[in-house]
C-alpha cells in the first residue's frame, strides 16, 4: 500500500511539473526596435 | 529507515519514468515555438555578378553584389492574428535589399510571412505579402520546422510567388554534424518587376511598356540539422 502511495506521489509530481510548465508557456517578448537593414551591418 | 529510503527512491523512479514521455510528447509540442520577437540579419555576396542596367537595358558585369536580408518578428501583429486564428502565430517582416558595388540600391523586396509558431504551417491573414502584393503561401519559407524529417516539403519561392516541392535528397555529415540535404528547382517562370526600381524615373509599368518581361529560375539547396 505504501509503495502504491509513493508511486502515486511520484506520478502526481511529474504531472504537476509538466502541466505547470506548459501552462506558463514560452515568453513572447517584444518587437525588436532595430530596423530592417538597407546597409551592410558591422561585423559583430 | 531503509524502508523509507526505498519508498522515496520508488517515488523518484516513477517521477523520472513519467516525466520523460510527458516532456517529449506533451510538453514539447506545446512549448517548442518559434520566438515571436525574432530579429536576424544575413549578408550574402556575389562576385563578378551580372546586372541589368534598366537605364540602357544592357547587362554589365560588376565586381560585387551584396544582399542584406533582415527578418524581424512583429509581436503585436502576431497577437492580433492569434485572436482570429485560435492558435499561436508568428509574423515575420522580411526585407531583401540588394546593393551594387557602389552601395546603391539594385532592388528591395519586402515581404510578410505569417505562420503557426509550433508547426510552421502557413497562416493566411491580411498582410501576407511579397513586395506589397498579397500572396498565399502553402509551404514553409526561411526556416525549417522543428524535428525536420526525411521527406519532401512544400517551400514558398518569393520571387516566383509559388509554392513548390522541395525534395529530400540525402543525409550527409557537414563539419561533423548530421544534416539532411533538400533541393528545389524553380523552372523558368515569368515574374513581376520589383516595385522599387534602381533608376529614377523608371517604373515597372514603363519597363513593361517597352515589351520587356522578367524571367527567373533557381536551384535552392538546404542542409538542415534535424
Amino acid at each position: 500500500m505504501r509503495a502504491l502511495i509513493a508511486a502515486g506521489i511520484g506520478l502526481a509530481a511529474a504531472l504537476a511539473l509538466v502541466f505547470t510548465l506548459t501552462a506558463l508557456g514560452a515568453p513572447t517578448g517584444k518587437t525588436s526596435p532595430k530596423p530592417l537593414l538597407t546597409t551592410v551591418p558591422s561585423h559583430p | 529507515m531503509r524502508r523509507k529510503a526505498g519508498l522515496i527512491l520508488l517515488a523518484l523512479a516513477v517521477f523520472c519514468t513519467a516525466l520523460s514521455p510527458l516532456l517529449r510528447w506533451y510538453a514539447f509540442p506545446r512549448l517548442a515555438e518559434v520566438p515571436a520577437n525574432q530579429y536576424q540579419d544575413m549578408v550574402l555576396q556575389a562576385r563578378n555578378a551580372t546586372l541589368l542596367d534598366y537605364g540602357t537595358m544592357t547587362s554589365r558585369t560588376v565586381p560585387e553584389v551584396t544582399i542584406v536580408q533582415t527578418l524581424k518578428g512583429d509581436v503585436e501583429a502576431g497577437k492580433k492574428i492569434e485572436k482570429s486564428a485560435g492558435r499561436d502565430v508568428v509574423v515575420w517582416d522580411g526585407l531583401s535589399y540588394v546593393q551594387g558595388p557602389d552601395g546603391k540600391m539594385v532592388s528591395r523586396i519586402p515581404e510578410r510571412y505569417i505562420f503557426d509558431a509550433h508547426t510552421q504551417e502557413p497562416v493566411h491573414a491580411t498582410g501576407e505579402s511579397v513586395d506589397g502584393d498579397p500572396v498565399r503561401r502553402d509551404g514553409i519559407e526561411f526556416k525549417w520546422p522543428f524535428l525536420t524529417q526525411k521527406r519532401d516539403y512544400e517551400y514558398f519561392d518569393a520571387q516566383a510567388r509559388i509554392t513548390a516541392p522541395i525534395h529530400y535528397k540525402a543525409t550527409r555529415t557537414f563539419r561533423g554534424v548530421k544534416v539532411y540535404h533538400f533541393e528545389q528547382t524553380i523552372p523558368w517562370t515569368k515574374v513581376p518587376f520589383p516595385k522599387a526600381m534602381p533608376v529614377r524615373g523608371i517604373t515597372p509599368e514603363s519597363v513593361a511598356k517597352t515589351g520587356t518581361t522578367r524571367w527567373y529560375t533557381t536551384v535552392r539547396r538546404f542542409w538542415v540539422e534535424p
